[in-house]
């Protein structure tokens, strides 16, 4: 009890950072702005990039630099957070540098795949070449797979995607290694949850994670369906297999005839019960996702569960400005920003 | 105790005049608009007008700029702007942002020019110690040289690369590493490239720059001055346009603001053959006058129906109070409105929640602060928490009074006693504790008693019989709860078998099968639960034995929980004491202070849960019994405030 009762002050210190987070009426404010140099100037002056944008010119600022600094702040905010009541030597807060790792694992095999690898230094953000233990320096000169596999061969990624076999055109089976490193990263999440956390809150936040993984599963499905007309035992072989809804309910899903009938199923989904259309499938879940990490956030006395929820919040946040910033930089009209906008 | 009577209006006329009608019920302050087309009408061949607002955008744009000046938005009159149809609002709208766009670009421009100037002061500084002119290192034919600097993580990725050139850094901060680039002729283009994506900002050295630093840095700076006059004229520039247009821009919000929500309404409105078709809801006092108003407008008949000629619609539901009781109706709202057919609780709220004030926080001289403070609260904040603070100011102060308690000092008031010939004061608090403490019990009967009247008044209205006669707070109830309190309080003879008989044994068996004596009554029909393929017998009784058990429990609960009404008084009087016991251990000179900030606690904090504990006995232990709260509030459609978000 008295350790639950110890982490009181880090949900306490969410609760008010998330209170200092950009309001409705704030992103509306700087949709309206028009150039890059003005989101800048405007988001310097937002108390929670105040000091990551300090030494920012607005008058010269790059689109991607800003929106690497606005990511860089999220990610710095989420390592004072750990520090502050010395999470970070606690394995499961270090879920965010995994996804992290897991991402770039997974921007190189795209780039490989597309002939593109010399790009992926330039999307790779400093702060994950900072921080993660991959050499990720290393990975970004590989030109092959087989080069990529030999840099990780050490690491438990390498393991994961060496029993991935080449597709019959020689290119990576890109989705099969999304699906292994995804799969990797939520039982190496659960396996820390079970065992550095008591009881309840390893219940809660097992419970919430999956339905974080349950979003992804039902926007994959539905694509899978819409798109490329997948049959059920496709379908359900693409999915992760872990979930907060009962097998056979998920299973009723994907055995859907058409994308309609899924749609109609997915909406007496309690999980998005505020309604879901084909065309705004995945804004639905993404909405979804936001209000249930603001209820969490509000409702749990649990640290780990309100970190995760807040990291997912921050996310959104962090999403919302980079729309913006590039709805901005390419004139995309303020009426269609605020359609891209997950709040 | 009234609730307004309604009227349902049906509005039909010709879609041209649509505009015009929607104005007026705008302006009328009294029509609550429904949706045209319910889903009863639903096969009907009207179709809603769901057009997009033409003035949606060119608000929103108004908006940002107002913003952007830092301009409120407030409603005002705008009866001298001109610009009325959507164009005409564009029109103005980029006038006025064209104004603004042209300073405010220059000022940009120039601060922009200042940064890259700074930005090369900077570079220079690190070049201080080059005796040799600047100009020449872009001079140089076989190498490219690019100054500027680069962010910290890029920095970093420069170890990827290994192409043919090479980074001085000059200096770094937390974010940026600054230096110089050196590139072959032949490799510009690639070099470049890659250091563009690493987000390297160059800053040129301007051509005007020659000679050594010393001289260039002189220049700049020069330079810099210039250019901040300029920033300070333009600013005083905006200053001046933003003062000349601000009244512009307000009016012109204001009305663009009222022709959007106007506009908005359409959405409720359906249409057919070039016809509309609306209805809504008007006061009954309101309606001949709501007619008038489209007398000159001949397309457009107005017909006034009973208001519940419409199955698919709820009526609205608008208070209507004395003036006594009209801030009292912000706490009724706050716990939901009364349905249209219900009772109005305000006038009884106004009554109980200003007595239990004054009994709980009886003081003449706290109770007068209170009292002017609703003054001020009137005139400078919220004129209904104004009107509740005078109230419960001036009934503390009668409470007071009877205490003979002014700020604590408890016998101040003696003189005035003696001379309206009593010999003490009429009450001593620490002295009748017992009589307190009775006395809020008595209440809180009378309160409950009070509130199963209204059960069993309103569930008559509503022909609801269960609840009227057999419920728990119905006839039935009422005779159990006040036979019991009677007995006590009477010391009537209860071992009787009369009284036992005829005011528990049948009241309780009368609650205990309420619903199979109310379906008897109603259908002529023995049936012992709403779901008659789950009844038995078994489960009939269960079921209501540990209801029957739930409500003796909550007659017991309830009326003890006004034991609290006493608990106040002593523990008003209680804190008081510490108050004037702490005055007296310090020195006369400090006495003032302590009585001035013991008060200010004391009213502050005791106060302030005086009056959540008010709302809480009102709301639990009386609308519990009688109130449900679920009425449509009456909503007149208008305008908003002009500076909210709802849009």
């Amino acid at each position: 009890m008295l350790e639950s009762l110890s982490s009181n002050a880090t949900v306490a210190k969410i609760r008010c950072i998330e209170g200092k987070m950009l309001t409705e009426s704030r992103l509306h404010e700087l949709i309206y702005k028009k150039s890059v140099g003005e989101a800048a100037e405007f988001l310097k002056g937002v108390p929670r990039f105040k000091t990551d944008l300090e030494t920012v010119d607005p008058a010269t600022i790059h689109r991607g630099h800003l929106e690497e600094l606005v990511e860089k702040s999220s990610f710095e905010l989420y390592r004072r957070l750990c520090r502050f009541q010395q999470f970070d030597k606690i394995p499961f807060y270090n879920f965010i540098m995994f996804r992290h790792e897991t991402e770039q694992i997974l921007s190189m095999i795209n780039c490989i795949n597309s002939g593109v690898v010399h790009s992926f230094i330039n999307t790779l953000p400093g702060f994950v070449l900072e921080n993660s233990r991959l050499p990720f320096l290393e990975i970004s000169k590989c030109e092959s797979y087989e080069q990529l596999l030999e840099v990780l061969k050490k690491t438990d990624y390498g393991k994961v995607l060496k029993g991935i076999p080449l597709k019959e055109d020689g290119s990576i089976n890109y989705p099969a290694c999304e699906l292994e490193l995804r799969k990797y990263y939520f039982n190496k999440i659960f396996a820390s949850v079970r065992r550095d956390f008591p009881g309840k809150d390893a219940e809660i936040l097992d419970k919430y994670i999956r339905m974080n993984i349950d979003f992804i599963n039902i926007v994959n499905a539905f694509r899978l369906k819409k798109y490329f007309n997948y049959n059920a035992e496709h379908i359900k072989q693409r999915m992760l297999p872990f979930s907060s809804i009962s097998k056979s309910k998920m299973n009723r899903l994907y055995e859907c005839e058409t994308a309609e009938d899924m749609l109609d199923k997915l909406k007496r989904l309690p999980l998005l019960k505020d309604g879901v259309s084909a065309q705004m499938i995945e804004t639905a879940c993404d909405k979804a996702r936001y209000s249930l990490a603001r209820r969490l956030l509000r409702s749990s006395q649990s640290a780990p569960v309100v970190m995760y929820a807040f990291m997912t919040i921050c996310n959104f946040e962090t999403g919302n400005i980079i729309k913006i910033i590039e709805g901005i930089r390419y004139g995309l009209p303020p009426a269609e920003i605020e359609k891209l906008i997950i709040i | 105790m009234a609730i307004e009577k309604m009227q349902l209006v049906n509005i039909a006329g010709l879609l041209s005049d649509l505009d015009k009608t929607l104005l007026r019920c705008c302006e009328s302050g009294c029509f609550h608009m429904e949706q045209a087309v319910t889903g009863k009408d639903s096969h009907s061949s009207l179709k809603m007008l769901n057009e997009k607002n033409p003035y949606t955008a060119t608000m929103k744009k108004l908006k940002a700029l107002a913003l952007s000046c830092r301009i409120k938005l407030t409603k005002t009159d705008y009866s001298d702007i001109s610009a009325d149809s959507p164009e005409e609002f564009a029109q103005l709208t980029e006038g006025l942002e064209n104004r603004f766009d042209a300073l405010r670009n220059e000022r940009f421009s120039c601060m922009k020019e200042i940064s890259e100037k700074n930005a090369v002061i900077k570079q220079i500084t690190h070049l201080k110690g080059l005796d040799t002119d600047i100009g020449r290192i872009s001079e140089c034919d076989k190498i490219v040289v690019r100054m500027g600097r680069l962010p910290v993580d890029s920095f970093k990725k420069l170890e990827f690369y290994d192409e043919t050139f090479f980074f001085v850094p000059f200096d770094s901060d937390k974010d940026f590493c600054w230096g110089m680039y050196f590139a072959p002729v032949t490799e510009k283009e690639l070099v470049d490239e890659i250091f563009n994506s690493l987000y390297f900002e160059e800053y040129e050295i301007p051509d005007f720059v020659k000679g050594t630093p010393e001289t260039a840095f002189e220049e700049l700076n020069d330079a810099i001055i210039r250019k901040s006059r300029r920033i300070e004229e333009i600013d005083e520039q905006l200053q001046s346009l933003i003062k000349d247009k601000k009244d512009l821009i307000v009016k012109a919000y204001s009305k663009l603001k009222f022709r959007n929500d106007t506009f908005e309404l359409r959405h409720k409105v359906a249409s057919i053959n070039e016809k509309f078709y609306m209805k809504g809801f008007v006061p009954k006092n309101n309606a001949e006058e709501f007619v008038k108003l489209f007398d000159d407008c001949e397309s457009v008949s107005v017909v006034v129906k009973p208001p519940d000629s419409d199955s698919s619609l709820v009526i609205p539901t608008k208070l209507k109070n004395n003036r006594f009781a009209r801030p009292f109706a912000m706490l009724v709202e706050m716990y939901g409105l009364p349905d249209y057919n219900g009772i109005n609780p305000t006038t009884f709220v106004a009554i109980t929640y200003t007595l239990l004030f004054g009994i709980m926080f009886g003081d003449l001289g706290q109770g007068f602060v209170i009292f002017i403070a609703g003054f001020f609260l009137d005139k400078f904040m919220n004129k209904t928490v104004g009107g509740l603070f005078r109230r419960v100011g001036f009934s503390s102060m009668v409470f007071g009074f009877l205490y003979g308690s002014v700020f604590g000092f408890e016998h101040l008031l003696d003189p005035v006693f003696h001379a309206m010939g009593f010999e003490n004061k009429p009450f001593e608090v620490f002295d009748q504790t017992n009589f307190i403490l009775i006395g809020a019990v008595a209440i809180g009967v009378a309160l409950i008693a009070m509130s199963m009247i209204m059960n069993i008044v309103q569930s008559f209205r509503q022909k609801d019989y269960e609840n009227a006669i057999f419920g728990c707070n119905g006839i039935a109830g009422f005779v159990f709860y006040t036979s019991i309190i009677s007995a006590i309080a009477f010391k009537i003879n209860y071992k009787s078998p009369a009284f036992i008989i005829l005011l528990i044994v049948i009241p309780l068996l009368c609650i205990f099968c309420r619903f199979p004596l109310a379906h008897a009554m109603k259908y002529k029909k023995l049936q012992l639960t709403e779901d008659p393929e789950e009844a038995t017998v078994g489960n009939f009784i269960v079921e209501n034995f540990f209801e029957m058990f739930e409500y003796l429990l909550s007659y017991v609960s309830n009326t003890m929980s006004f034991l609290r009404v006493g608990g106040f008084v002593l523990s008003h009087a209680g804190m008081m004491l510490v108050v004037m016991t702490l005055m007296e251990s310090v020195t006369a000179a400090a006495q003032p202070l302590v009585v001035v900030l013991g008060n200010a606690f004391v009213m502050c904090m005791e106060g302030l849960i005086v009056a959540i504990q008010i709302i809480r006995l009102e709301f639990y232990e009386v609308f519990s019994r009688f109130y449900s709260g679920n009425g449509k509030p009456f909503e007149p459609v208008g305008v908003s405030d002009s500076g909210s978000d709802e849009e």
